[in-house]
């Protein structure tokens, strides 16, 4: 599937063939250790700026409270 | 952000108000109407109903022969799919895993094709939490655009099935998904409208299973095309 920004598809490829070994290999055996965060980090970077510019960021954050949101600034 | 009003009345009444509404066409589209009277001609319209949280949410649920590993991780890949042409475009905006508890929780945005019609895109947003320990998988989902015709929201849960219920399968896994509706321009949602969504909120239920289903399939041939050259993948 593609990313909102078609330019990081790649980087979102990368991360989720990250995720998904992860997940299926140490998250659902219980283990406590995050192991892709570095390849979401340059992923999440690169949507940024589509998120930014669309002013969809801005509609996110307002949106998050009404999804009854666990994440909070202090989580990002 | 969502008033509620206890009025029952008739468009002729919200416009003298000079309040813009939505109505439905005789073609079944949904068009925003504006504040003069004799822009009505043509157009079906029904009852303007109180603003209101359902207090029937509709509700759908499937039992799948898998193990809940296996489709807590298809629900994660499940786009693209053929049941979700609809869906363009998939992000994981945050991810956030707490080792103390376990627990993920992740943020995803999609894109869709805009229905009704437009010319727009619609963004959807779903929150998605998983607890290994526990074996459980929540989401809550809510469109951000259009928001000023409709709130649709959903909430889906996917755990393994009481094993009283676990005949059939080796082992199995429900996944329940409910929706609600929430109109958000203050005076009322035309009854025409409601029916419109609530019938395509459970469209989009049966989609959703089967588009579960599908991806569980598919995993479970690609994982056994894997163990038969020797290379066993991460498939759960």
């Amino acid at each position: 599937m593609e990313s909102i920004s078609s330019e990081c598809t790649p980087l979102k490829e990368e991360y989720e063939k990250c995720f998904n070994k992860w997940y299926s290999e140490k998250f659902l055996k219980g283990d406590k250790e995050d192991a892709c965060k570095e390849l979401f980090i340059k992923y999440r970077k690169c949507i940024s700026s589509t998120l930014e510019s669309t002013g969809l960021s801005k509609t996110i954050n307002n949106a998050r409270p009404h999804i009854g949101s666990g994440f909070t600034e202090e989580n990002k | 952000m969502r008033k509620v009003c206890l009025l029952f009345s008739r468009p002729k009444y919200i416009l003298r108000l000079g309040l813009p509404i939505w109505v439905t066409q005789t073609d079944g589209t949904i068009k925003r109407i504006a504040k003069r009277e004799n822009q009505f001609k043509g157009l079906s319209y029904g009852l303007i109903v109180p603003a209101r949280l359902f207090s029937f949410p509709p509700k759908s649920s499937s039992i799948l022969g898998s193990s809940w590993e296996t489709v807590s991780y298809a629900y994660l890949n499940r786009y693209p799919n053929p049941y979700a042409t609809h869906v363009l475009a998939a992000d994981t905006i945050e991810h956030k895993f707490d080792p103390e508890t376990g627990i993920l929780s992740i943020l995803r945005l999609y894109q869709k094709t805009n229905s009704p019609p437009g010319n727009s895109k619609a963004y959807i947003l779903e929150e998605i939490t998983i607890d290994p320990e526990r074996q459980t998988l929540e989401t809550n989902q809510r469109n951000i655009s259009h928001t000023r015709l409709l709130l649709v929201l959903d909430s889906l849960k996917i755990s393994p099935t009481a094993p009283s219920l676990e005949k059939n399968f080796e082992s199995s896994t429900d996944c329940v998904i409910e929706g609600r509706l929430i109109s958000t321009f203050g005076y009322g949602l035309a009854s025409r409208i409601e029916g419109f969504s609530l019938k395509r909120m459970k469209d989009n239920f049966v989609k959703s299973h089967n588009g579960l289903s599908y991806t569980i399939n598919l995993l479970k041939e690609k994982k056994f095309s894997r163990e038969s050259t020797k290379n066993l993948h991460s498939i759960p």
